[in-house]
């Protein structure tokens, strides 16, 4: 019997459980994956994990009530008292007009080739993973001489599928498959000790960037923090590598969730079609990149899935919504729901990113007087119920475009809304890396505290 | 000695699997069961928007072989599964390895967290109606409060570890949380949150003292009061630093740079300073697994051995490490029951417990009142670091002006950043009223999130980098 069939017929098990424990409705999430991961360092394997997991997720509606449970223990007798476990959990839930599973099924197809499967890695020896994993350490030694050590390198890869059923008659299945690199070196000279993380993951084994490129990299962005101290506390543009664009415009995506909008948690909350940001930027959902990592053809309540647009030259175009918070705040779903077998849907994205502007990465570096050009970031950053941004960062003080010297022990500062309509500078070079990407961004005239 | 696991998997099949992972070559092999059962209720918009259960149950094999580890993991508990379970984690070893039997004998932990009433015990209904006081109390303390978020958790892990050396080890694991968040929203569009929760390797009856009512009004209290925050300075400050949470600045600064996997791949800024000045006078840091019923408490460790009360720092020389299996090995000094882990999914790694700084000689007051211009923090969310040049940072959730002496207006959260031993030396003044959190921490290391402790006194540190937007 194929994993699909097993991960199928347990649903359905469970799912009939619920129904005969007294559910009104449910839906079930299960999950099969093949999981390894090899971490390496000074030559040495650190250790190599292997396993097979599984796990079910049960939502049950009874009446306007909501239960949910949650095992990895597939057993009828477990799954039978599963079952009413999460009917019984249910009654004690408050009546809520806007519980229950989806009024109606979006139309949709399964004709959409996403790729998300790759035979290639389940067929990739444990023998040539861990080579691989020993080639990202020999490539990070072999590029600086003051990188020496290593916090660990590593491999992982597997494959995982998930079936979802629901008892108005939704059946969903996907497998896909992923492989990542990363490497950690620690860079050494003078007494200061600097480290840096570097990593691509993808998945499809074809498309992942080369253990020799990722160790190569990581080794020079370690290296290049060697004698990094804080700046004098003062404003200056700041400039944040497609890497770290990506993180900051992201991390607004927590307060789209219409859930956070509709307790007005979000600083966004009365934003909706104002331009919260300068007219160069956008911000794109696209859950159907193929081979993306976050890549899905349905969303966690077994909607087809579709590209939106979150931010359009600046203006906020959307909020995002699953069946219920749509049905509270009075909106439509709009395929958005994230849902693990762990969890229960809420609003998320799939595959986010800025699309490139028109500015030369190199024009972008050389455009200042002075700059701090933002390599990585340290804490949360943006609080998305207030809008202030704080975040601990590392970079390179750059004057004309030169660098000057790394910088550490500094933090960044501000009004979140206030630096979305400070970025100046938005580059061509739009790097995806995971599910999200962005090019070079520079905004102007933001605090930098150091000493 | 008892385990619900044995049913499962009785003692005769976990001495069977560890001679297998043993069968290529390996040192060394180690079993962990683990049976875990979760519960938790949510309330939100003045009401309980859901009730959930989770169970866990797998089982972790660790066979090393030099410092090289293998491992494999199975929620699947048939025999034959396991079996070839523990053959995976033992191809480690490569091969030439030895086929004998092994015999494990139960060892006796202390019992630190004595529980009367367990979590499956205490139906749904009553963790609700508890919440729902949280919540009504909440709203009641002021009228700005828009939005109240409460949850309680707990869960009851049973463990069993068996080693090739012939130690097993039984362990069952309660633990309780309960927490609110405030939102409040004075009107002309300016919001603030609020946090508060506690809990910990607890009883029920703990919330007879610790009231769903006090936690949800120190939420509400926290929100309201942050309600015209003026703009955080930028730039060095004297910082003077709340007791108990706070204690979350010594877990970043000093602690995960105390782990030994840090220290002898001298990948930490103190590796090799053992018997050296890391921090000033004032400071002893200590790190105790014994503490009865806390957060970050263990009987034994996640390799069997029984967590102790470490000194680190004592008077600012650094005495000790947090030492693991692997690390003990390497460095040859004993485990300091150290080796934690989430769950069997993962091998385990040196962490921390409850982690704290002794008190010191000066009073609150007497510290408030020797800063003329700097910034009190009263209350943090997370922090983290980096281990290898110190840096850490850590978030301001409820912070005030220093004026004179006096704790004046409310500051905007901010981020304080530091080096770890410098602003070590710069602790320039310690109360003498060391509190533990209320048991609300997680710890995450390397993608594996485990339940920590804090503590601190009130604390004066000179020369931290506040990351405000008032450059003045």
């Amino acid at each position: 019997m194929s994993v699909e069939k097993k991960l199928q017929d347990t649903a359905q098990q469970l799912l009939d459980h619920a129904m005969a424990a007294g559910a009104t409705s449910a839906d079930v999430v299960a999950t099969r994956s093949t999981d390894f991961e090899v971490k390496v360092c000074d030559g040495k394997i650190v250790t190599l994990t292997e396993a097979v997991a599984k796990g079910i997720g049960l939502r049950v509606f009874v009446d306007k009530q909501l239960g949910f449970c949650l095992t990895s223990d597939f057993r009828n007798d477990t799954l039978k008292d599963v079952a009413q476990t999460a009917v019984d959990l249910a009654k004690e839930s408050a009546d809520d007009p806007h519980n229950g599973l989806p009024d109606a099924e979006a139309e949709f197809s399964t004709d959409l080739e996403l790729d998300l499967y790759d035979a290639d890695i389940p067929a990739l020896s444990t023998e040539e993973k861990i080579r691989m994993a020993h080639t990202l350490e020999e490539a990070a030694r072999a590029t600086d001489p003051r990188v020496k050590k290593f916090r660990d390198s590593g491999v992982s890869s597997g494959e995982a599928s998930s079936v979802m059923l629901s008892s108005k008659g939704v059946q969903r299945q996907i497998s896909g498959t992923g492989i990542s690199l990363w490497c950690n070196p620690i860079a050494e000279s003078d007494g200061q000790l600097q480290t840096e993380v570097w990593y691509d993951s993808r998945t499809h084994l074809e498309d992942l960037e080369s253990p020799e490129s990722v160790g190569r990299i990581a080794a020079q962005r370690a290296a290049r923090m060697l004698g990094a101290k804080p700046v004098k506390t003062q404003n200056v543009p700041i400039i944040l590598e497609p890497h770290m664009a990506a993180g900051f415009v992201c991390s607004m995506i927590g307060a789209m969730d219409g859930d956070m909008v509709f307790k007005k948690a979000s600083f966004l909350a009365d934003k909706l079609d104002s331009t919260i940001a300068v007219p160069g930027l956008s911000l794109i959902d696209d859950p159907h990149l193929v081979r993306g990592t976050g890549s899905a053809p349905f969303d966690g309540e077994g909607f087809a899935t579709y590209r939106k647009d979150l931010l359009a030259a600046g203006t906020l175009k959307t909020f995002l919504y699953d069946t219920y918070t749509a049905r509270k705040a009075g909106k439509t779903a709009n395929a958005s729901a994230k849902r693990g077998y762990a969890s229960m849907p809420h609003p998320g994205t799939f595959n986010v990113y800025i699309p490139a502007g028109n500015d030369e990465r190199e024009e972008i570096l050389a455009s200042a007087d002075k700059a701090l050009l933002l390599t990585r970031g340290m804490g949360r950053g943006l609080n998305g119920v207030t809008g202030d941004y704080s975040r601990g960062a590392n970079g390179l003080w750059l004057e004309k475009g030169e660098v000057v010297h790394p910088v550490q022990e500094v933090t960044i500062a501000g009004d979140y809304l206030q630096m979305l309509q400070n970025i100046d500078a938005i580059g061509t070079d739009l790097t995806m890396r995971g599910s999200a990407g962005a090019p070079t961004l520079r905004i102007a005239d933001v605090t930098v505290s150091g000493n | 000695m008892e385990s619900p696991l044995f049913d499962l998997v009785p003692v005769s099949l976990i001495e069977k699997l560890l001679s297998t992972a043993l069968e290529k070559g390996g040192d060394f092999a180690e079993i962990y069961m683990e049976r875990s059962r979760s519960n938790s209720v949510a309330l939100e918009e003045n009401k309980i928007r859901t009730a959930a259960c989770g169970i866990g149950l797998g089982v972790g094999i660790r066979v090393i072989k030099g410092t090289e580890v293998g491992y494999a993991y199975s929620d699947d508990l048939e025999s034959a599964t396991l079996l070839k379970t523990a053959s995976v984690a033992a191809a480690i070893a490569g091969s030439g390895g030895h086929n004998k039997s092994i015999n494990v004998t139960p060892q006796n932990l202390p019992n630190r967290y004595p529980i009367e009433t367990y979590p499956e015990n205490v139906a749904a209904k009553v963790k609700a109606d508890m919440l729902l006081r949280g919540n009504d109390a909440a709203h009641q303390y002021d009228k700005r409060i828009s939005q109240v978020m409460g949850a309680f958790g707990d869960s009851t892990k049973d463990i069993v570890i068996a080693t090739s050396e012939g130690v097993l080890s039984t362990d069952r694991q309660v633990m309780y949380r309960m927490n609110f968040t405030a939102i409040a929203d004075d009107g002309s569009g300016e919001r603030q949150t609020g946090f508060h929760g506690g809990g910990g390797r607890v009883d029920f009856s703990h919330y007879d003292g610790f009231t769903p009512e006090d936690a949800g009004i120190e939420a509400a209290r926290m929100a309201t009061a942050q309600i015209g925050a003026i703009a955080a300075p930028a730039g060095p400050q004297t910082v003077v630093l709340s007791p108990g949470w706070s204690g979350v600045f010594l877990h970043e600064a000093v602690g995960h740079g105390l782990e030994a996997d840090f220290i002898h791949k001298e990948t930490s800024l103190f590796a090799n300073q053992l018997g050296e000045k890391v921090a000033s006078d004032l400071v002893t840091v200590i790190d105790n697994g014994e503490i009865a019923h806390k957060r970050g408490t263990l009987n034994c460790d996640d390799e069997g051995v029984i967590a102790q009360d470490k000194v680190l720092i004592e008077k600012g020389v650094l005495k000790g490490y947090m030492v693991d299996r692997l690390s003990s090995q390497v460095m040859d000094i004993a485990s300091t029951g150290s080796g934690r882990r989430q769950n069997y999914k993962h091998a385990p790694m040196p962490r921390m417990t409850n982690t704290y700084m002794a008190a010191g000689p000066h009073t609150h007051e007497e510290i408030i009142s020797s800063v003329d211009k700097g910034l009190y923090c009263a209350a943090f969310g997370g922090g983290q670091v980096d281990i290898s040049n110190g840096n850490f940072v850590f978030e301001v959730r409820e912070g005030y002006m220093i004026e004179n002496g006096k704790i004046t207006a409310p500051v905007k959260g901010g981020t304080l950043i530091g080096v770890g031993p410098e602003s070590m030396k710069n602790v320039s003044m310690v109360g003498n009223n060391l509190e533990l959190d209320p048991g609300i921490g997680s710890c995450g290391k390397d993608g594996q999130t485990v339940p920590v402790g804090v503590g601190l006194p009130t604390i004066r540190i000179d020369d931290m980098t506040v990351g405000g937007t008032d450059v003045g």
